[in-house]
């Protein structure tokens, strides 16, 4: 084997042990079905239980339907979206900000200038509001397409939770599964002041761990 | 109104286009990004050798929850196969798995033409006869082949 195939294997085998074999993603939220051990996101698991796809996707296995009841996990809830493919409004455009000043790189004017013309996009959330009480935060991944759809003004876009196809209403502010409008619920977007004064519960329907 | 299309089904897309199966070829359609046109060669080892089969592959909405919908365009004389092109296989329907993909898929399609199974059939004419005179069958599936599926 070259040094080249070698190093493409390595790669390969990095890239199995963080991204979700559904998703085909870094995992977020992993969670490790209790039986077999096999790892997904928390989001693609129960899109697994809920369609009742029998069993655990990797080995067919038993899933314990307790992991989805009442979920906890020590979370950063206002986590980045990982492995963001491509800069976005949000996280990556810190990361590399950060990146230039560690390399301890000389400062480009015209970039000074220009971001102080524009001024880095504020981090902005997305929440909707439990079924019982509360808000909630999306998936980050979810999230992301949120914004992008709602930054590029598009009335409505849609999403896929849990495997199923929902619509998010930019003008009323709602989520509604796409084949049942009268299941709407609220959704909001927010920056971070706001975030935590709206007490947030959890993210994605796993509740964050509280002292 | 569109969705966005999910990651996996780009990052699927750009394997199969980058680092295609051995005698398969998926492209996905211009106006569609869900929709594929597949070809599958038949297996050296079959009777649908020197045969080359077009399918259509589809990824409903709520894939990788739900399994891609395939079909043969090409006439195959096959049991598991039927008159409209269904296929019989176990994983495009209540063994589908989130963890197969495209790829995966259209492997195990690839595999049975190599090893049909007349014990399970779609079309039970064809099944029929793979059973009684598999001489037969396998020698029509070759003249169906040679007649239907030439590139």
């Amino acid at each position: 084997m070259s040094n080249m195939t070698a190093n493409r294997q390595q790669a390969l085998n990095a890239a199995i042990d963080r991204d979700c074999p559904i998703c085909h993603c870094e995992m977020v939220l992993p969670t490790a079905v209790p039986a077999c051990q096999h790892k997904f996101c928390f989001m693609c698991l129960k899109g697994v239980n809920m369609n009742h796809l029998g069993g655990c996707p990797i080995c067919r296995g038993p899933i314990d339907d307790n992991i989805f009841r009442r979920p906890t996990q020590q979370l950063d809830i206002k986590m980045p979206v990982p492995d963001s493919p491509t800069p976005s409004t949000s996280s990556s455009t810190d990361r590399e900000v950060k990146q230039e000043v560690d390399e301890d790189v000389k400062p480009d004017v015209d970039a000074l200038n220009a971001s102080m013309n524009n001024p880095p996009p504020i981090l902005m959330y997305w929440l909707y509001h439990g079924r019982r009480q509360g808000w909630w935060r999306f998936d980050p991944r979810i999230e992301k397409d949120i914004e992008e759809a709602y930054i590029a003004r598009m009335p409505v876009t849609e999403v896929v939770i849990c495997g199923q196809p929902y619509v998010i209403d930019f003008s009323n502010m709602t989520q509604y599964p796409k084949n049942n409008r009268t299941h709407s619920r609220d959704v909001k977007r927010v920056d971070a002041h706001e975030f935590d004064a709206s007490n947030v519960k959890g993210l994605a329907g796993v509740f964050k761990l509280t002292r | 109104m569109a969705a966005q299309l999910p990651r996996r089904i780009i990052k699927e897309t750009q394997r199969l286009l980058a680092d295609p199966v051995p005698g398969i070829s998926a492209n996905p359609d211009e106006s569609n990004a869900r929709y594929f046109h597949v070809m599958i060669a038949g297996p050296d080892d079959s009777p649908f050798a020197g045969g080359c089969f077009k399918l259509e592959l589809f990824l409903p909405e709520e894939y990788p929850m739900a399994a891609p919908k395939v079909r043969f365009m090409t006439k195959i004389y096959h049991p598991n196969i039927d008159k409209l092109g269904r296929i019989c296989l176990d994983i495009l329907k209540d063994k589908w798995s989130p963890a197969l993909q495209i790829r995966t898929v259209l492997l195990s399609i690839q595999a049975l033409l190599s090893a049909p199974n007349p014990e399970d059939p779609l079309a039970t004419d064809v099944a029929e006869q793979w059973k009684t005179n598999e001489a037969e069958a396998i020698k029509t599936a070759k003249q169906w082949t040679l007649s239907y599926a030439q590139a």
